[in-house]
């Protein structure tokens, strides 16, 4: 039965798990949330799986309506509102049918709407993920974008009110979207190849966040252009967050739906922490990456890893 | 440099580099070390993906991490081992291709180039036989070396927005078959109707076929 139908999209809603694993030997991108921090609370928040699909949000101009009264979880950078009233982000709700759920322009680019039990499709290649390049996941599993009249269903029964309680992060886990963006990266690729003064130079100067980009990646902008290595590369495997400098000199950040190969020389990779915070920035967005040791990302990822009991 | 390689490429993957070239001998390593990879009791070694010189390999970082991967890929020897099986032995595909002008869109332009003729052109783009070297790009996407040294040009300084499904093209010294419509920036040399789902070094011979008969074969799909 449906559980939520699509009033308005907005720029691009789209059904997502955790992404799509074992399959980047054939070509098969990962897909899954953007903010995988904000993603993984919003199912926390309702007791769900961490891998439970739910409508990645993107910007804003999102309109649902709740055909059976349940559970959702709302957590991201949009601001969010049920029967047009403003409600928290980063909070579980009994929404009861015939309401509608609205997420408008927030601090950041993304917003995660959850519903208990996770909301259904089929998975292709072991997920839901939507990733329309590969035209793989959503509700049809052809990768299209969620659209208007689409109907959603649960997994799980509606839940009645009486089975959860309202709930919330401490405040300490709720990102502020709006704090300077301090990106981490660690040391991979062809760093030793960028000569010292370059390598000083990327985490000296401030970035720009540009309107080109997608799921699939991200450019920047600074003022001065990174001189790449003269060797060309032999096209190589191509890991989330890679950051890669083509000819130009200015950096492309490789994002969750990226393509399994790339060319370009990477100066090293943005850590899950980085990734999340970067998929929240508009254009426009002035940003400085800062180099950590592989043994902190490790602590941190593994941290990351056990609070949300994640597989891999 | 002394290969083989490893070196971090995320926190929970590295990449094992071999050689710093593109050629059949680097490639029967890639596939050995993929053999290792599929035959070893390793359960934290999660997933890989393989291209022309390295092969990149996820891991559980809740059992193990970067350092011991790093340590357990070196300690291995795959690169100096000649009898690790191959699980899946690599097949032979025969693909019908026809180049003709009006779906090989570069293909009088590349063959005045070359200083051949368009039917010149092809029979050499097909007498040699290929290996796919990495899948990636897109999903069916197999990049297949190495193409004759006369045949070798860069891509299109500006890539076209739509390729249609099946083109043949080169650039440098690959070719391929767009899996489906998409942008491409390689250069459009004929068009195949049919084509397997490829596996890393399986082994391709393309077969020249005349318009007529293209048309024929396009039609009855």
């Amino acid at each position: 039965m449906t559980v939520l139908t699509i009033l308005q999209p907005g720029l691009a809603a789209t059904l997502q798990d955790r992404g799509r694993f074992g399959y980047l030997q054939r070509g098969i991108s990962l897909g899954g949330p953007m903010d995988e921090n904000a993603f993984l609370w919003a199912n926390r928040l309702l007791l769900n799986d961490s891998n439970c699909a739910q409508i990645e949000v993107t910007l804003g101009g999102f309109k649902g309506q709740v055909e059976q009264s349940t559970w959702f979880s709302l957590t991201g950078g949009l601001n969010w509102f049920i029967d047009q009233r403003p409600v928290k982000a980063w909070q579980n709700y009994f929404i009861e049918a015939g309401s509608s759920i609205e997420a408008r322009p927030g601090a950041g680019l993304r917003g995660y709407l959850a519903v208990v039990g996770g909301f259904k499709a089929v998975p292709v290649y072991g997920s839901v993920a939507t990733v329309s390049r590969d035209q793989l996941g959503g509700l049809q599993g052809q990768g299209r974008l969620l659209q208007v009249n689409d109907e959603l269903c649960a997994v799980a029964a509606p839940a009645h009110a009486s089975t959860q309680i309202n709930r919330r992060p401490q405040r300490q886990f709720i990102p502020n979207y709006s704090d300077p963006l301090e990106i981490p990266l660690i040391a991979t690729g062809q760093y030793e190849m960028f000569s010292a003064p370059m390598r000083e130079l990327f985490t000296r100067q401030s970035y720009t966040v540009t309107a080109e980009q997608d799921r699939m990646g991200m450019r920047l902008e600074g003022d001065e252009p990174i001189e790449v290595p003269e060797r060309n590369l032999i096209s190589e495997p191509l890991p989330v967050g890679a950051v890669q400098v083509p000819a130009g000199g200015q950096p492309i950040v490789m994002l969750r739906d990226r393509q399994s190969l790339g060319g370009y020389h990477k100066i090293g990779t943005v850590t899950w922490h980085g990734l999340n915070r970067l998929s929240q920035a508009v254009a426009g967005t002035k940003l400085r990456f800062y180099w950590q040791s592989m043994a902190a990302a490790e602590a941190e990822y593994v941290a990351v890893m056990r609070f949300f009991n994640l597989a891999r | 440099m002394n290969y083989p390689r490893v070196v971090p490429a995320a926190v929970d993957a590295v990449m094992i580099e071999f050689a710093d070239e593109i050629s059949l001998p680097v490639h029967e390593q890639v596939m050995r070390c993929l053999a290792w990879l599929e035959q070893t009791k390793d359960t934290a070694l999660l997933e890989w993906v393989a291209s022309y010189r390295t092969v990149m390999v996820y891991f559980d970082l809740r059992r193990t991490d970067a350092q011991q991967v790093i340590r357990t890929i070196e300690a291995a020897q795959f690169g100096q081992q000649q009898s690790l099986k191959q699980t899946k032995s690599p097949q032979l595909h025969q693909i019908e291709v026809c180049y003709h002008p009006s779906l090989g869109l570069d293909l009088v332009e590349l063959s005045a180039t070359a200083g051949l003729s368009v039917e010149q052109f092809a029979q050499r783009h097909s007498e040699v036989g290929y290996r796919v070297y990495a899948l990636g790009f897109a999903p069916g996407f197999a990049y297949l070396g190495d193409v004759p040294e006369q045949l070798r040009f860069p891509r299109l300084a500006t890539p076209r927005k739509k390729v249609p499904a099946g083109s043949v093209a080169i650039a440098n010294q690959q070719t391929a078959i767009y899996p489906k419509t998409s942008p491409g920036g390689w250069n459009i040399i004929g068009r195949a109707v049919r084509w397997p789902e490829f596996e890393l070094g399986d082994r391709i011979q393309f077969k020249p076929i005349s318009l007529a008969q293209f048309e024929r074969m396009d039609a009855s799909r």
